[in-house]
This record gives structure tokens, sequence and C-alpha cells, in this order.
């Protein structure tokens, strides 16, 4: 059975879309670490990590946007999945240490949040056995 | 399953009359191939552009390189599944190859994901081809099409164009007839019983939109890790539909000519035995990168392997699937080498992988993504320049005035590549 899920998102395009079973979080943040720490706090109250932080093979300072998907209920701290999203943000962190986010222009930016979009919704269309 | 691959050596490509092979000179007719895919509604115009090694010309942004290849016996066609081909079992019989040539699809799909392929100076030191006799495809969407829409409509045009061009081959005696064979897995252990016996894992990208790769022409996210003849992919079972950072990239040129597959086969019989290939996917959740990493050393140990080589595609999230499949065939007591690229930042100094394992104790560098060259300016671009600021390893004023670009390496098609088609590395000290 499908389980029930909420989108953490900084992505307008995922928080317009509807999609059945799945609440939305939207974060207001220019880039993707605040997506990063609200994911993070989450897991630290029991909900489940069920996409990888770092989907998309773009790198955290070259991708504004990221859609990170966890379980509704939050039932029990995964500390395999506290390590992954901490490991997560390290790995962003390390990259805006090198070189900041680019100002994208509008079509470019609009790429990137159809990119995020279809990643996460590939996603969800595979969450059949979780 | 035996495989004779017929090479025709090609010296040089040519407009002509018609499409055809005359004395190692390949002639392309512009109309002909344009006719095959025009009528797409997806696509506004096309044209045909040649680039040969040495020529001061500059391929940006390209999509993808295909080989020119045909089935000349043994069943199925060239890249079985897909754009109307039969999917029919390939791998065996005779297949002839237009060696040296390849298509390469142009055009901006996504304004970040493509990359480039310098003809000369110290880009096409970077890439594998720029040593090829280039037939560049080059695609204008319609307008307001979506992005996913024209990905297909391009990957569907270069494999049209691709077989095409490899039907010239197909009467033409080769230059070299190379033979490729593996057994079933009992009859070949027993063949080689004195050598270790090595499988492949060549891990697929498979998150999404521009990150998808096809295996007879289905969705590689959709499958379970399975067992893979190695001369399959060199008729064309697996093909890239995606863009990832460019540097990673895996074109379907390199699935057509996996140097790790033509590495094992060098080294089949007399240092090693080679089993087969283990293909799996890097999908975006944690449940089914736990899924396929238990299939991947389940085959590994179905197959009675001492030894595994893991290779994968992109950086970050295929990390993970790369660290889960060492963890697992390991715990198995098989051993492993990994094979990637790494980003360290400019300095080389950060973690170069966004995850790590004990276990993963032996790891081939394909080299570093993050070095910034400068790659001087050429006399023709085909394509366009527009984007060059904003692809994946340029920034603002990577584009000189003079046409030169400033720019990380990970913008050049598989500059990286864990395939290691290049010469790149990274060493301890």
């Amino acid at each position: 059975m499908r389980e029930s899920t909420i989108i953490v998102t900084n992505n307008p395009l995922v928080n317009q879309a509807r999609y059945k079973d799945v609440e939305k979080v939207f974060v207001e943040t220019g880039n993707m670490q605040g997506v990063l720490l609200r994911a993070r706090d989450m897991i630290h109250k029991g909900h489940k990590l069920l996409s990888h932080p770092l989907s998309g093979s773009l790198k955290p300072n070259e991708n504004p946007y990221k859609s990170i998907i966890v379980s509704k209920n939050a039932e029990s701290i995964e500390f395999d999945h506290i390590i992954m999203i901490e490991k997560g943000i390290e790995t962003a962190e390390k990259f805006f240490r090198g070189k900041e986010l680019p100002k994208y222009k509008p079509a470019t930016d609009h790429d990137f949040m159809v990119i995020d979009k279809s990643i996460v919704e590939s996603g969800l269309k595979n969450n059949g056995g979780a | 399953m035996r495989l004779e691959v017929g090479k025709i050596f090609i010296e040089d490509i040519r407009f002509g009359e018609s499409t055809h092979v005359e004395k190692g000179t390949l002639y392309v007719n512009e109309k002909e191939l344009i006719d095959l895919f025009i009528e797409d509604d997806r696509i506004k115009s096309a044209k045909i552009e040649l680039a040969k090694p040495g020529e001061s010309i500059r391929i940006t942004p390209v999509k993808d390189v295909l080989e020119p290849r045909v089935k000349v016996s043994g069943g199925g066609t060239n890249f079985p599944g897909v754009v109307g081909n039969k999917v029919k079992q390939v791998g065996e019989g005779r297949t002839h190859v237009l060696s040296g040539a390849a298509v390469v699809t142009v055009g901006k799909i996504v304004g970040f994901q493509e990359g480039i392929v310098d003809m000369t100076g110290i880009g096409a030191d970077y890439t594998p081809f720029s040593k090829m006799l280039n037939i560049c495809v080059v695609i204008e969407p319609e307008e307001g099409i979506e992005s996913h829409a024209y990905e297909a409509a391009a990957r569907e045009a270069g494999l049209v164009v691709t077989n095409f061009i490899g039907e010239a081959g197909r009467n033409i005696e080769p230059d070299e007839i190379e033979v490729f064979e593996t057994k079933g897995i009992i009859e070949q252990a027993k063949m080689y019983p004195n050598l270790p016996r090595i499988g492949y894992v060549c891990m697929l990208q498979s998150q999404g939109l521009l990150h998808d790769t096809y295996v007879y022409g289905v969705d590689a996210k959709k499958i379970i890790p399975t067992l893979m003849n190695p001369t399959e992919f060199m008729d064309g079972a697996v093909i890239s539909g995606n863009c990832v950072a460019s540097c990673d990239k895996i074109p379907t040129y390199l699935h057509q000519n996996d140097p790790i597959i033509e590495e094992l086969f060098e080294k089949h019989g007399k240092e090693l035995n080679f089993m087969g290939v283990i293909i799996t996917n890097e999908n975006v959740f944690l449940a089914d990168k736990e899924r396929c990493s238990d299939g991947v050393a389940k085959l590994a140990r179905l197959m009675d392997l001492d030894g595994v080589i893991i290779t994968e595609e992109g950086y970050g999230n295929p990390d993970t699937d790369l660290m889960m499949n060492c963890k697992k065939v390991e715990q198995n007591g098989i051993k492993t080498v990994l094979v990637t690229d790494e980003f360290p930042g400019r300095d080389g100094k950060s973690e170069s992988l966004a995850d790590a394992v004990k276990e993963a104790d032996a790891l081939v560098s394909c080299g570093q993504g993050n070095i910034v060259i400068t790659m001087p300016p050429m006399d023709k671009v085909i394509g366009t320049l527009e984007d060059i600021e904003t692809m994946i390893g340029g920034y603002d004023g990577s584009l000189k005035e003079d046409g030169s670009i400033e720019a990380e390496i990970q913008i050049i098609i598989s500059a990286t590549s864990a395939f290691g088609c290049n010469k790149l590395t990274a060493r301890m000290h």
C-alpha cells in the first residue's frame, strides 16, 4: 500500500501541483539548504526519509530547488536516515563554501524547477512498495 | 553468446548525393537524414553539420553521442525496443561498426545540463569525442513544448539517424573483426577454473526527466537488477536518455563501447574469468536503493563471483547506490572495486564523494570535475553559446568576449566519466 507522504520543498511548481495522499511543506528559501534543514528537523522528530537528499545529480550550489519526500507518520527515529540527511547538509555546505549559487535567467530557473518536479514525481510514481 | 564485431574504419566524412561508405569515406546526405525525423511535430527545424578532429569547431549544447552500427546476422536490430525497432534479443551473430564516426545530437533541452565537445585545443584533450568524425544533428524544438517532450524527440532523432547511417556498413567487408564470447554461468566457470570469476555491475542513471536510461526500450528506473550478456551492450540494448552533469555523462556511444567491458574481455581467460554484467539503477527513493542493492548482491552471489567492478553515473544520490552496492556485495564475501569521478571543490581539499562506507577500500578515480580550464575561441560553433554560463561547470563571466571559455571541466562531455574512457585519474599521496 502506498504510504502517505509529505514533500518538503522550495519549488513553487511542486507546491502548486496536486498529488494524491501527499501533503506539502513549502519552505521559502533561495537555496536548497533551507529545505535540507527543515527535512532534518522532521526526521529528528520521527518522520522517515523516503527520497535521497541529494537527488538529481546536480550539485547543491548549482541547483536552486530541492524537494525531499518524508513519511507523514512520525513513529520512530531512524538513525540511518538522520545520518543520510546530515551528510547531505554537510555536502551542501561544502559546495557553498567554494562557490555561491549563480543568479539564473528566468528560463533557466524554470528549467531547474521542472527537473526537480520531474524527479520528485518519478519518486512518487515508484513509491509502491516502500 | 558470441558476437563478431566487424569494424569498418572510417577515415573521412563528407556530404554526398546519398548516405554510403566508399573507400573509407562516409558520405551523408543531409536531406535523407533530416527527412527521417523532421515530420515529428515536436521539432521545428533541423540541420546536419560535420566536425572533424583538429578543426576549430566547438559543438554545444551536446545531448548524446552515438556510434553507427548495423546487425548483419544473429537476429534483432541495433537499438532494440526503441523508435519502432522490434524488441528482439541482441548480442549474437555479427555486427558491423562504422568505426571512427559518431552521431552527435545538439540542441538546448534545458538551460544547464548539456555540455561541450571542442574539436581542438585543451578542451579537446578532455573528451573522447574530439577524436571522432562527428555528424552533428542540430535540432530546434517547436516553441512552447515541454522539456521532456523535446528530450524524447531529440533522443529518437539521434537513434533513427544513427541506425540509418549504420545501414551503410551492412554490405562492406570490415577491416578488422573482433570476437567477444561468454558462455552460460556453469560452463563459463568451468572454462577457467583457476582464474578469479569477475562480474561487472553497471549502474544506470534513472532519476527522472533528463536522468533516464533505457534497456531494450524500458525505462531503467522500472527495472530490478538483472543479468546482461556483455555483447548486448555492443548492439545498443542500453541507450542514454539523460543529461546529467556533462563530465559524468555516459552517452550511448560509451554503452556501445564500454571500456570496462572491453578491458574485461581483454583479460578474459588470461588474468580473470569474465562472467557477465549486472545492471541496476539509481533511483530517488531510499526503498528502491535498498531493494536494488539487495538484488545486486544476490545476483553476484548466485553467479558465484569472486570480485566485481562497480561503475556509477552522476554525483550525489548515485554515490549512495554505489556505496550500498559495495557494502552488500562485500558482505557476501565478494571483493569490489569502485570506479567513479570526484568533486572535491576547486582546491581539491573537500570530500570527493557524497557518501562512503568502510567496505569501499578499492576505488579507481576518473579525475575531479571541479578543475578550471580556459578553452580558446573556435572559428565555428555548431549549436549555440547562449547557455554556456548557466551550464553545469560554467558561471558568470565564463564566456569571454573573444569567445574563449573559462569553466570547470564538468562542462565537457564525458571528461571524467566513470566508465574510464579518459586519461584522468587521481592518486593518494
